[in-house]
């Protein structure tokens, strides 16, 4: 091929092999009589036939130098075992602490990878999911993405844009009525529930979403109106271990729906429901806006071009008049829905925590091993004189974490089997370990394996390998200077975790204390709530009258929402003096006689609806914050237009909190107008502490008695109250117990590296007590060291923690605020923490007898 | 002391016979000729390590020298003991086939 074919090397691979294989330079001139004959042949006999002389020689010979490394390094690999074994036994409590930490620190990075990949896998299982997008809107005043949309919006852009294959809307009836399902079994029993997952959908909803089905057909089962498909679960309330396909289920007493369907709703889906039927044909011009649409485009669809032509459609369609702005209309990919509403905040602090975790466990392993290397440095000089290459210490160092690693992993299984059961109550999920059964996990597991001994062991191996072997067999001298800067960097860093970690932890629990203990605005206990029905609607007077004859029963109310839930806004409001470019979203509550003083709401100007005047159906109550944006200074007796019904004010309440302490209050407007009765939807009843069996019973029997063919379900407002707040409390929780764990872990390094710091002064604390040191003198000495490092941990961990809950607590309308004190005292508990363990070794070192330990060695 | 294998005795008779220009390839080249069987450069070296762990020969560099990859020679030279134990493995020979009777075959 060359130019001059005498003149060409041997095959590069055939000596790249041979130098892999001989890998001492003692055959040199083996090779080089190997390139010589090479040569010689290639002259006599030709290229070829040199090629294929030399190929032989190299793999003749590759046999013998496989035989010698092998005997070479299986001799070797039996002197790193044992020393490796000799090594823990005699630092017994070192070892232990090396392994339980790495073991503690991988159980919470698996049980938080398994958390964070089921928050991953929502929604991921349906087969169109690359095509299926919410429609989702921006709003312009605060830059919220409201996952809902106008009912009538979805069928106007699927007839204006191809794009568009499929749309279903999601009308969640139980948000405009309370849904009773009635079942009528063959033995004559009467099953029947209140249900709050009652769902109207279009008929393509099982084309585009798919959930595994348990019977019926998806394709058929909601083209009959009179249809509903149920969810496995429901199957089983309401029919047992009869078939359900085909039996009838009556909704609210009135409409009989024929069950055609069942399905299996995975827990990773974000659409959770029950209940299913058809939404009807009136809802393509309802502009309401209070549930999600989704939309299914096509798969040559250029969806930036599509998200760019429906921006502006809302504007341009809606009839009536919005606040001011541009509202942005975009779709929102359905894979990314459950994480887009609040959910990423947690993925991205559970991830942190978790990497955060494994990265303090692998530093106690670098610490702790770093540490106890000067005894084994001699070791190292040895085997370098005996002509040990760095890359083999290299090698039988990392060869050690990757053992020490490998047994903490099987340690940190068990603890995750012991603790997901834990984990699952906190979350509420299923998480388990199967999830974890296919190959592409047992590469992560090895690749994760191999990511820890690394990390644990690449620091001592390259640290203990480097040094010089004279230094080494001298004495551990050196060890101590040269080492500490590298000590200091991790120890700091280690604690600056452990102190963020408590600072996060104690500013959640505050925040959620202080949404918990903030005053409201209104009262919940001794509070029944009941859900409405027709029947009960029909006779609400009488059974309100009823009830109050009891006199444990102090008032009786029914409205449209909870006064801490639901979320119905409007715009329909006209006042004297209203600018008319000015059009602000209000809360409306559709409400009944005493509603403010079932709640214990206060009025503070005016008064309450009563039954005395009979104008009051037409009249309205507002809050504090409606004056505010009415611009009126004194309200009472304005006039006031709501769904162009003109009334007077003629209340206002005090401001409460309408929905978490996350938003902040709106406006709102209240109305017992009759003409929105059918709107009720709960009744209240607020009783008082004595007797509640009883009462209870009599509540119940009256209910039963008017209304016998409905449920009767009740429950006290106050267990409702604690929902709001439970992703909160669940973030509270598991950070509290992650925290707690990453503490311990480090604790555990502080707990090693002072017993290592105290052996090896036992000669020099000695002689310090032979000259008459005090032993808080050698317990200050010993703690000195420490109390920098964790002091300067907490310098540097602050202002992080600052950084980071600023912004968490951003999310709350009203928040805790941010004081030194929370600092000052993340920053003691993290200096008792590490005290603990620094003073029981230096009172351990303080208190040994000087002649002991000075015959130490 | 043990005697000396047949391929030890081949090759330090080949060292001796090459006198300085004793080195691998001149040594297979030489020992391949003189048995008419093919020797391999391992099994060259193989023995050759030998018979240096047993000090029956001792071993210099040259320079590097360009033909061969920049890599040295390795020129071996027979020693005293070398010496000494090609003598005891001629003498047993010797000894050995003397006063021995005619090659005959077997007759049945």
């Amino acid at each position: 091929m060359g130019k001059n074919p005498e003149k060409q090397p041997p095959p590069r691979l055939a000596l790249w092999i041979l130098r892999k294989a001989s890998s001492s330079r003692d055959y040199d001139f083996a090779r080089g009589d190997l390139a010589e004959t090479y040569e010689s042949i290639a002259i006599e006999e030709g290229r070829r036939k040199a090629t294929l002389w030399f190929w032989s020689e190299v793999l003749r010979s590759l046999p013998g130098f496989i035989r010698n490394s092998l005997y070479w390094s299986a001799a070797m690999l039996k002197n790193y075992v044992k020393i490796a074994i000799r090594n823990t036994l005699r630092n017994k409590l070192f070892a232990t602490i090396n392994v339980l930490g790495l073991a503690v620190g991988m159980a919470c990075f698996i049980l938080l990878a398994l958390w964070v990949r089921d928050e991953l896998s929502f929604d991921k299982f349906h087969k169109n999911k690359d095509e299926l997008y919410m429609l989702t809107i921006r709003h312009p005043f605060n830059d919220i993405l409201d996952p809902n949309a106008p009912y009538a919006l979805a069928p106007i852009l699927a007839s204006e844009f191809s794009e568009i294959e499929n749309y279903t809307r999601i009308v969640e009836l139980n948000e405009i009525m309370t849904c009773s399902f009635q079942y009528r079994s063959e033995d004559g029993q009467q099953i029947k529930f209140y249900e709050d997952r009652v769902w109207l959908v279009d008929s393509c909803f099982f084309s585009m979403f798919s959930f595994p089905v348990i019977a019926g057909n998806p394709e058929t089962s909601l083209s009959n109106p009179n249809s509903v498909v149920i969810s496995e679960k429901m199957a089983e309330k309401y029919f047992g271990r009869e078939n359900p396909l085909g039996k009838k289920l009556t909704l609210n007493d009135s409409l009989d729906l024929n069950v055609s369907g069942i399905l299996r709703i995975p827990t990773n889906s974000h659409l959770q429901v029950d209940f299913l039927a058809l939404i009807e044909e009136n809802m393509n011009n309802n502009w309401n806006w209070a549930d999600p649409s989704y939309l299914q485009l096509s798969k040559k669809a250029d969806v930036a071009a599509f998200k760019d032509k429906i921006a502006g459609s809302l504007n341009k369609h809606y009839p009536g008049p919005l606040p001011p702005g541009q509202f942005t209309v975009t779709a929102l990919p359905l894979d990314k829905v459950h994480l887009s509403f609040g959910r990423s905040t947690y993925v991205f602090i559970f991830t942190l925590i978790a990497i955060f975790i494994l990265i303090i466990a692998c530093i106690n392993y670098m610490n702790l091993s770093t540490a106890t290397s000067s005894s084994r440095s001699k070791e190292v000089g040895l085997r370098k004189v005996v002509g040990a290459k760095r890359a083999q210490l290299i090698n039988q160092f990392l060869g050690e974490s990757t053992l020490m690693s490998i047994f903490a992993f099987l340690l940190s299984i068990a603890l995750v089997y012991i603790s997901l059961p834990l984990l699952n109550t906190l979350t509420s999920k299923q998480l388990s370990l199967t999830a974890f059964q296919n190959l592409r996990s047992y590469l992560f597991i090895l690749a994760f394996l191999f990511i820890v001994s690394l990390l644990a062991g690449s620091y001592p191996a390259l640290f203990l390998s480097s040094t010089k072997p004279s230094d080494s067999l001298q004495s551990a001298k050196i060890f101590k200077t040269s080492r500490s800067a590298f000590r200091l960097v991790t120890v700091v860093s280690q604690f600056t975790i452990s102190v963020l970690l408590i600072a996060c932890t104690i500013i959640v629990f505050k925040q959620l204390a202080y949404v918990q203990n903030r005053p409201l605005g209104f009262k919940t206990d001794y509070v029944l709530k009941i859900p409405m029905n027709k029947s009960l609607l029909g006779w609400y007077s009488s059974y309100r009258n009823e009830l109050l004859r009891n006199p444990n029963i102090s008032n009786v109310t029914a409205s449209q929402i909870i006064p801490y839930d639901g979320d119905q806004k409007t715009s329909g409001l006209d006042w004297d003096g209203k600018d008319p470019e000015f059009s602000p979203l209000f809360r409306y509550t559709l409400a009944h006689l005493d509603f403010f003083e079932t709640f214990g709401m206060e009025i503070v100007k005016g008064r309450g609806f009563s039954e005395d005047f009979a104008t009051d159906r037409k009249n309205y109550v507002i809050n504090e914050e409606a004056a505010k944006y009415m611009k009126m200074d004194n309200p009472v007796g304005q006039r006031l237009t709501f769904w162009g019904q003109e009334g007077q004010i003629i209340g206002v309440v005090k401001d409460f909190h309408q929905v978490s302490l996350h938003r902040e209050i709106l406006p709102q407007v209240f109305t017992i107008n009759p003409r929105h009765v059918n709107a009720l939807k709960y009744i209240f009843v607020k009783i008082n502490a004595a007797n509640i069996p009883e009462t209870i019973a009599h509540i119940k029997g009256t209910a039963e008695r008017l209304a016998p063919n409905y449920p009767f379900e009740y429950s006290f407002l106050e267990q409702g109250i604690g929902d709001l707040y439970l992703s909160e409390q669940r973030l509270g929780r598991i950070l509290g117990y992650f925290a707690l764990l990453a503490i311990f872990i480090s604790c555990l390094g502080i707990f090693g590296l002072s017993a290592f710091t105290a052996e090896q002064r036992t000669k020099e604390i000695g002689i310090r007590k032979i000259l008459g040191s005090s032993i808080s003198g050698i317990f200050l000495l010993l703690s000195k060291e420490f109390s920098k490092w964790i002091f300067l941990a907490n310098i540097i961990a602050w202002p992080l923690a600052w950084f980071a809950m600023n912004k968490w607590l951003q999310g709350f309308s009203y928040r805790t605020g941010l004081s030194v004190t929370i600092f000052i005292l993340s920053g003691f508990l993290s200096m008792l923490m590490a005290a603990l363990p620094v003073s029981y070794q230096a009172f351990k070192a303080a208190l040994a007898n000087p002649a002991d330990s000075l015959r130490y060695e | 002391m043990k005697y000396l294998s047949r391929k030890e005795e081949l090759l330090l008779l080949a060292i001796w016979k090459l006198q300085d220009g004793a080195y691998g390839v001149a040594i297979r080249k030489h020992v391949s000729k003189v048995s008419g069987k093919y020797w391999s450069i391992g099994a060259i070296y193989d023995v050759l390590d030998r018979l240096t762990r047993k000090k029956l020969v001792s071993t210099h560099f040259s320079e590097p020298i360009k033909a061969r990859g920049g890599k040295s020679r390795r020129y071996y030279q027979v020693t005293n003991q070398g010496f000494k134990a090609l003598e005891e493995v001629r003498n047993l020979q010797e000894k050995t086939w003397a006063d021995l009777p005619e090659m005959t075959s077997e007759k049945s």
